[in-house]
């Protein structure tokens, strides 16, 4: 579905990912997996357009991405869960969600849409008049989750579902991931919490330093003593 | 030159209002091009003024005022977008000061401009409507019909900026500029759609002026500042804020005006606009300093 190769890309004058390889099947959950500063955000927002990769090749489902204006990445199928979930504070609920699918391909479905959301989420139906900056720390998550399905993606990108949430809320968000992917959708996740993303993806990149360090299934990861040390304190 | 709250003190708070619902137009075009471009069109008058000389030419040319008014509005939207494409995105990312004099510097060629092309006598439509007398007290037509014409407008920008999928991604992108690509927004196009609107607003308000006041190259600057204090005063990009302030000085203007003199009216708003400022630099109803 999602095939990356050679991929470099950096900010002005630094360099943050060098010659990414990776894929993506239809139907899996994969996630990328490394500590603070290792490129994970910034390997998210080349593959969804929000910064340009420098050199190297990525097709979703053979169309290149790189020749792809930037928002017309989401017609491919991709949707993206933004780092801190960036919510339109001062729009409802609802609104969110309507602009989620204002690409003209969504906009046809946006009534079955909004109710899979809906009941996917009981919570946010609750809330839907509700200013999205008034809602709470896992709220927010799910109107990000939602905002993202209501382009009717085939993958969604998760940056960091986990960043700045309560413990507690840490579980129901993966909770949440967990669904998501359950419902159907192929899952790339982005993740410093290791122990949480072992619990339901199938594969894993290891990214330090903007290089790809290793990557196998979450049995090879959970054997490998370096990552076990490095990454879950075991 | 005394103040009572006789009726003359009514009709000076109601002419207040009439004259709050032109101002709030103005300034609600402005603020939602700050608000999603991020850049103020210091200009903003003087795209009404251009507006006010082209009504003039069509209607006295023969056209039927409200085709003659349509002309006014369709002419501004794209002297907005013209504004827009040539003048404003190249210095998008420049700093702030420098997009105030490039916007600064259309302001004195349209002036310029529109006193070599037109000439500096002052034009008039001719159009006399009168006024409606209640008790002692007497309000002009024109200012109703502004006052009624100018809700309405306002009215229904918020129906689109609160219902359509282009309204609320101009409410978006005013909030997150960024993750806008992640929306499949364009940004450009809304720019341009907003530029549009901006425009057209102007376009309006350029309709509703040629009822009350003559046409002359510099009209821009009798109410061009009025309307960026006003913006200021509401906390410049918030659309509430903008409107409320425009009350605020209009109140200000017609009460002054009414218990001193119409000067003594804009020297009071602007002392309160200058105190506000002190206590409130961010403005009534703006977010971040």
């Amino acid at each position: 579905m999602l095939e990356l190769a050679g991929v470099n890309a950096g900010y002005s004058g630094f360099q943050a990912l060098f010659g990414i390889s990776m894929s993506v099947k239809a139907g899996e959950a994969v996630a990328v997996i490394g500590a603070n500063g290792a490129g994970k955000t910034t390997l998210l927002r080349v593959i969804s357009g929000l910064l340009p990769a420098s050199d190297g090749a990525m097709t979703m489902n053979g169309v290149s991405l790189r020749e792809t204006a930037p928002h017309k990445i989401i017609e491919t199928g991709i949707a993206h869960v933004p780092e801190a979930r960036r919510l339109f504070p001062l729009l409802s609920v609802e609104n969110n969600l309507k602009i989620g699918a204002y690409i003209p391909a969504a906009r046809a479905k946006f009534t079955d849409r909004l109710n899979f959301v809906y009941e996917l989420f009981p919570r946010l139906k609750e809330r839907r008049a509700q200013l999205a900056g008034t809602l709470s720390g896992g709220e927010q998550q799910m109107c990000a989750i939602g905002r993202a399905l209501m382009s009717g993606p085939k993958l969604v990108l998760f940056d960091e579902p986990s960043m700045g949430l309560a413990p507690v809320i840490v579980a129901q968000v993966f909770e949440l991931v967990r669904r998501i992917r359950s419902e159907g959708y192929t899952v790339l996740i982005v993740e410093q919490n290791v122990r949480q993303v072992l619990k339901f993806a199938d594969r894993f990149y290891l990214l330090e330093a903007g290089h790809i360090k290793t990557s196998g299934s979450a049995e090879q990861m959970l054997a490998s003593d370096e990552i076990r040390k490095a990454y879950m304190g075991l | 030159m005394q103040c009572e709250l006789d009726i003359f003190f009514l009709e000076a708070v109601l002419n207040g209002v009439l004259l709050a619902g032109l101002l709030a137009l103005l300034a609600l075009g402005l603020n939602l091009i700050f608000g999603v471009v991020d850049v103020v069109w210091i200009c903003y008058a003087e795209l009404v003024m251009i507006g006010m000389y082209g009504i003039n030419y069509a209607y006295k040319a023969g056209a039927p005022f409200l085709a003659a008014a349509l002309f006014g509005i369709l002419l501004v939207a794209l002297a907005g977008v013209v504004l827009h494409q040539l003048v404003i995105r190249p210095v998008l990312d420049s700093a702030p000061i420098n997009q105030l004099l490039v916007t600064g510097g259309v302001l004195f060629v349209l002036q310029a401009a529109a006193t070599v092309v037109f000439g500096i006598d002052f034009k008039t439509l001719g159009i006399r409507l009168g006024s409606l007398n209640i008790y002692d007290m007497s309000f002009s037509y024109s200012r109703i019909i502004t006052f009624g014409v100018a809700s309405a407008a306002m009215l229904l920008l918020w129906l689109f900026l609160s219902r359509s999928y282009v309204g609320i991604a101009i409410r978006a992108i005013a909030q997150d500029r960024q993750i806008m690509p992640l929306m499949g927004v364009d940004h450009r196009r809304i720019y341009i759609v907003t530029s549009a609107i901006g425009g057209g607003l102007a376009g309006l308000a350029a309709v509703l002026m040629v009822l009350q006041y003559d046409i002359y190259p510099q009209i821009g600057l009798q109410f061009g500042p009025l309307i960026f204090m006003i913006c200021v005063l509401g906390g410049l990009g918030s659309m509430i804020g903008g409107f409320i302030a425009a009350f605020l000085i209009s109140e200000f203007i017609a009460i002054g005006g009414s218990c001193f003199a119409t000067e003594w009216g804009y020297a009071i708003a602007f002392l309160f606009f200058m105190i506000v400022m002190f206590v409130r630099p961010q403005g009534l109803f703006g977010g971040k300093a």
